[in-house]
């Protein structure tokens, strides 16, 4: 590289300092009021119960978020201004929601939470130089195939899907840390292989085509992914990891042929599924029409839709509504306790926070100094804002109901910390291509 | 009372929320328009640097060449992305045992010409020295392909630099 001009030329944009983030501060100072308001209210209305557990927490938590936020400006980190707030507040509803709905998984979703923040800490401090990542792409291939496949020998089983290993002390599950590393391999792959699969090497027709050597490890990477995912039965994960297959693939050759082939590919898995699989058929019988199912397997859909529908716009008030009724609500339908409590505003803020979310991400993306980085900045984010749409879809019946958790909302300690590793990644992103973001 | 005040606690939570999206939207909209400050000027450069593109035209001329099918001084107009390879997809075909069949590209963008290796087996030299990402080619730069040399030429510079 000592002749030529090299490829990222430094930004000039070095005005606006990073030593202060003020505006990082404020927003963190709201949130900590939101959670502190969400907490006195539940302590006020059932002190018994609650003791001074809710406050607590949430206090801690709040503290731990600045904590964060003076670190990082004491480093003089210059990562996204706005991602972390963002998180704070999605990170806050869920602990309130925890608390409100059982005590029991509000502790238990704390110390997640912390732990959740420690690795945020690590991550950007650890891996601000990413890009070594790159190197390792084969390997993370075959690391993400080992954990997937593990849970199918030693798993257990919950709702429906068998991912999940059994620690004793606790469990853990496998797929939520192996999109990390399936966004980072795709990253690495891609832009190396860029060019080829934009140019195309053979002509089909109209259509160029890349040769079998740039397509095929996709392809199986793909292929087992999801048929492991299948086998599985964890059918919201195989979707999340496919759309972001296709969103990276696109991103990165721009070609809008390789999206309508994904899509007839996912259109032909879908109904071939839809013919062997009966567990494939009873969610989509359920989400057609779950009336007829009430008393059965239509039950969970059912009260979710009348939690949302009882909301109104400005909902019943936090502790007022009677989100107990729905299964799993401390997980997977905690988007329909918050829309009851909540109501319409409090719902649509949730979506509108995740969409600040994808767009500050987006802008990494188009930031970011080379193509591994700019790719690994879009899957993730694709990663995060897929997830996200394909819960709240399905517990508002969008979408046949599908077994993901709403990111950093909902219970569960491995989906937190890979949430938490996932942010760390994006802000290391864009500590290193802009000061200005 | 105590019921009032944890009604208006109760719609605080809410409010609050609000408020919340209401900051980070204002706070968001001040980040766009620092961006647009900035977007007009390099609009501007974009389109300056076109007309560089459109005016000067650039070719590559073998220099040294261990492949019977190119010989010193052949020359390949850039007019478009090219790939250089081994296969007969290739722009340039180099038939040479050291060269990938997918082995380099040279391709222009924002006015400039760049040279990127593909990720080839034994690697794209710009005057000796290897190309491990895309790098922009000056006049008179010295590429190497296997046992192929080619000089890159701006035109717009040829003038003074040859003959």
């Amino acid at each position: 590289m000592s002749t030529g001009v090299q490829y990222a030329a430094p930004h000039l944009n070095t005005s606006r300092s990073a030593k202060g983030r003020p505006m990082e501060r404020n927003l963190l100072f709201l949130a900590a009021l939101y959670m502190l308001a969400g907490m006195t209210t539940l302590y006020l209305d059932a002190p018994g119960i609650l003791a001074y557990q809710a406050p607590a927490a949430g206090l801690t938590v709040a503290a731990a978020f600045l904590l964060v936020h003076l670190y990082w400006k004491a480093s003089g980190y210059k990562g996204d201004r706005f991602l972390l707030s963002i998180t704070a507040v999605l990170v806050s509803t869920g602990l309130v929601f925890l608390f409100r709905l059982d005590p029991d998984y509000g502790m238990r979703q704390f110390i997640w939470i912390l732990i959740g923040l420690g690795s945020l800490v690590l991550t950007t401090r650890l891996l601000v130089d990413f890009r070594f990542l790159s190197d390792y792409k084969y390997i993370y291939a075959l690391v993400g195939l080992i954990i997937l496949i593990l849970p199918i020998f030693f798993g257990k089983e919950q709702g429906g899907a068998k991912s999940w290993l059994d620690f004793g002390l606790f469990q853990f599950q496998p797929s939520e840390f192996v999109k990390i590393l399936v966004v980072l391999f795709l990253a690495s792959f891609l832009s190396e292989n860029k060019a080829v699969l934009t140019a195309g090497t053979r002509s089909l027709g109209w259509i160029s085509l890349p040769g079998l050597q740039e397509w095929a490890p996709l392809v199986v990477m793909w292929g087992i992914s999801l048929l492991l995912l299948v086998f599985q039965r964890d059918l919201g994960t195989a979707l999340i990891y496919f759309g972001t297959f296709l969103a990276m693939v696109y991103a990165a050759t721009a070609r809008i042929f390789y999206v309508l082939f994904g899509l007839g590919l996912f259109v032909s898995g879908a109904s071939v599924s839809y013919l062997l699989f009966g567990h494939v058929r009873e969610r989509v019988l359920i989400w057609l029409n779950p009336w007829p199912f009430i008393d059965g397997i239509g039950y969970q859909i059912t009260q979710s839709l009348f939690a949302i529908g009882s909301g109104g716009i400005l909902g019943a008030g936090l502790n007022q509504g009677y989100p107990g009724y729905i299964p799993v609500v401390h997980s997977d339908l905690i988007f329909s306790a918050i829309c009851e409590e909540l109501g319409l505003l409090g719902g649509a803020g949730m979506i509108i926070l995740f969409m600040f979310f994808v767009f500050r991400g987006t802008k990494i993306a188009l930031h970011a100094r080379d193509e591994f980085a700019a790719l690994a900045a879009a899957g993730l984010t694709a990663l995060l804002g897929l997830q996200a749409f394909i819960i709240i879809a399905g517990v508002t019946k969008l979408l046949p109901l599908t077994g993901v958790t709403l990111p950093f909302i909902s219970y569960g300690g491995s989906s937190l910390v890979a949430n938490f590793i996932l942010l760390g990644l994006l802000l290391n992103i864009s500590h290193e291509s802009d000061d200005s973001l | 009372m105590f019921s009032f005040v944890l009604l208006i606690l109760r719609y605080a939570f809410l409010a609050l929320l609000c408020i919340f999206i209401i900051k980070l939207v204002k706070w968001m909209f001040c980040d766009l328009a620092n961006d647009k400050a900035l977007l007009p000027d390099s609009h501007r450069k974009l389109s300056e640097t076109k007309d560089v593109k459109e005016t000067a035209g650039a070719r590559l001329s073998v220099v040294k060449s261990s492949s019977p099918d190119l010989n010193c001084g052949d020359a390949f107009e850039i007019d478009k992305d090219i790939v250089l390879g081994r296969t007969g997809s290739s722009d340039i075909v180099i038939r040479d045992t050291f060269t990938s069949s997918k082995h380099a590209r040279v391709f222009i963008k924002t006015g400039h010409y760049w040279l990127e290796d593909l990720g080839s087996t034994n690697g794209t030299f710009l005057n000796e020295v290897l190309v491990e990402q895309p790098v922009i080619l000056a006049d008179g730069d010295m590429i190497r392909v296997g046992g192929v040399t080619f000089q890159f030429v701006r035109c717009g510079h040829e003038m003074g630099v040859h003959n």
